[in-house]
């Protein structure tokens, strides 16, 4: 019950922060709750104990399925890219889980980091499709036929985040988080009790993609552009690392609460000569208060 | 008529022949303990029937299905199970959420929760209920191997393979523990590895002697102490 009433007040701070924001906040607020579909798809592999420093593939394919679908048959309409952004980045999860089914670890991050950087090159590459490194538009999304505008962008994000928050709920008291506590705890004895753990990882690796392509879509909308930056290992390591600080968080809004932590970190470090020194050094202090007061 | 068969298993491990040549019967309802020193191909023997990984060569039979080539989750809900000789646990979780766990386990990727009641009757089964909220690495080491098998029999098998459930228990608790697990399995097909003997010859039914990976004698109970083991 508490965790339902956190979504609804949390949705509508957020709806008021549109309402008392001047433009730059409306415009981090929505990139942020976006974004944080993407850490809500790294948080859940967390719960398996996989590190997945390729989901920014996923990410990007959310962004290119709007690019694409609008420079090659002009759709801008707001359910085909979600549909489509769905599909295919649960297509890419399913089948990359599949891949790495038999690796953990170390191999695991490496295999889907691999494969994150064999799409970042095809984006660059075949330039007639993709735009290479300029990357695509991304038009403004119709909803029954009218463009969305700000206004519906932002509610746009703030409904997939709250919806997200919903289903991080229902999947925290599922059957399927129980067995992803065990996978990572004891994957021998979980397989011993009956668990099919290809299938597990797969659907959750189906699931991590298909929301993090959804956030992609949803932050390609907020900028109105996507490149193969999206793509990048870097991409990747950035919502990880949210999903690392979410871990941490109250729940059901720990994965936007980590992607706010990271985001606020990463624009203020721009105010710096040298910002990576700067989001470096705080999550060094934020490691080290964590510990301190764990103790 | 069998429940549970092995026909001429094998298993190496570099060159060592763990299991050579195995070929037993378990029986409906029976109680069958395997008993031999240590590296004599029990635990292999464990493995290889609940499905932890293929046999060289040699084939097992679930009454009449040849489940060989059966993976360990698929041959758990045709309703194979097993405890560990070292309790395979969620150390860090209560007891409650171990069970949860395997529950779970039973079912496919669910967004159902899982329901209380089902953990309770087994938390309940075996008397474990009060502890449900203490970590599982917090157990006595009776409770743990308790706990191992409560989990097996989450799947309500017809064969529950039991590795060593007295080992590490403490020599005067080592009947009650039996006592109390055997109580609630009456019903089911065991096949446990034991080496107290004092164990075997009170809750066996038929044994079986293994030395280097072999077979060396099926005995009863009450003559298991004559045995050259
Ligand atoms: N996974 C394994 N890898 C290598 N050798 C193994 C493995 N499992 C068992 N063995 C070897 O097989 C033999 C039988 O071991 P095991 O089945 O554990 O015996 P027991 O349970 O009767 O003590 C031993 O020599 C042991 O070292
Ligand atoms: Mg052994």
């Amino acid at each position: 019950m508490r965790g339902w009433l956190s979504i609804v007040m949390l949705a509508a701070a957020a709806a008021a922060a549109y309402v008392a924001g001047n433009q730059y906040v409306r415009f981090v607020t929505a990139y942020i709750m976006a974004w944080s579909l993407a850490v809500w798809g790294a948080q859940l592999l967390l719960r398996y104990g996989l590190v997945n420093f390729g989901i920014g593939a996923a990410y990007a394919i959310g962004a290119y399925s709007a690019g694409l679908l609008y420079r090659h048959f002009g759709v801008t309409d707001l359910t085909i890219h979600m549909l489509a952004a769905a599909a295919a980045g649960g297509l890419w999860g399913l089948l990359s889980g599949l891949v790495s089914t038999r690796v953990r670890g170390v191999q695991y991050a490496l295999l889907n980091l691999a494969l994150s950087m064999v799409l970042y090159g095809m984006l660059l590459k075949f330039y007639w499709a993709t735009g290479g490194s300029d990357g695509l538009y991304v038009p403004t999304p119709r909803l029954f036929g009218t463009p969305l505008g700000e206004l519906g962008t932002y509610l746009l994000a703030l409904l997939l985040a709250a919806a997200w928050a919903a289903l991080g709920l229902v999947y925290t008291q599922s059957a399927a988080a129980r067995l992803a506590d065990g996978l990572r705890i004891n994957e021998l004895r979980t397989s011993a009790l009956g668990a099919h753990v290809g299938l597990q990882i797969a659907a959750a690796s189906a699931l991590a993609s298909a929301s993090a392509s959804l956030g992609g879509l949803g932050v390609a909308y907020v900028t109105g552009h996507v490149s193969p930056q999206y793509a990048h290992w870097s991409t990747s390591g950035e919502l990880v690392v949210a999903a690392l600080l979410s871990s941490f968080l109250p729940q059901p809004w720990g994965f936007a609460a980590g992607a706010s932590v990271y985001q606020a970190v990463r624009l203020l470090s721009l105010q710096f000569t040298t910002p990576e020194l700067f989001v470096g050094a705080t999550l060094l202090a934020a490691l080290g208060l964590w510990r301190y007061f764990r103790r | 008529m069998a429940i549970l068969s092995a026909v001429d298993l094998h298993k190496s491990f570099g060159g060592v022949k763990a299991v050579d040549g195995v070929t037993l019967e378990v029986k409906e309802g029976e109680k069958l303990a395997v008993v031999g020193p240590n590296g004599s191909g029990k635990t292999t023997l464990i493995n290889l029937l609940s499905g932890l990984y293929p046999p060289d060569r040699g084939r097992v039979f679930l009454q009449t299905l040849d489940v060989t080539k059966t993976p360990i989750h698929v041959r758990v809900k045709l309703g194979i199970a097993r405890s560990f000789q070292l309790p395979q646990l969620f150390p860090e979780l209560t007891v409650y959420e171990n069970v949860a766990i395997a529950v779970a386990a039973l079912r496919g990727f669910s967004l159902k929760a899982v329901h209380l009641e089902e953990v309770r009757s087994i938390l309940e089964l075996f008397e474990l209920w009060d502890k449900r909220s203490v970590k599982a690495a917090s157990l006595s080491e009776g409770e743990k191997k308790i706990l191992d098998v409560a989990l097996a029999y989450v799947s309500r098998p017809k064969v529950l393979l039991l590795d060593e459930p007295t080992s590490s228990v403490a020599e005067e608790d080592k009947i009650p523990l039996m006592e109390r697990l055997l109580e609630r399995l009456r019903s089911i097909s065991i096949v446990m590895v034991e080496h107290d003997l004092d164990v075997v010859e009170r809750f066996a039914e038929r044994v079986v002697a293994m030395r280097a990976g072999k077979v060396v004698a099926v005995a009863r109970p009450s003559d298991v102490k004559t045995l050259e083991i």
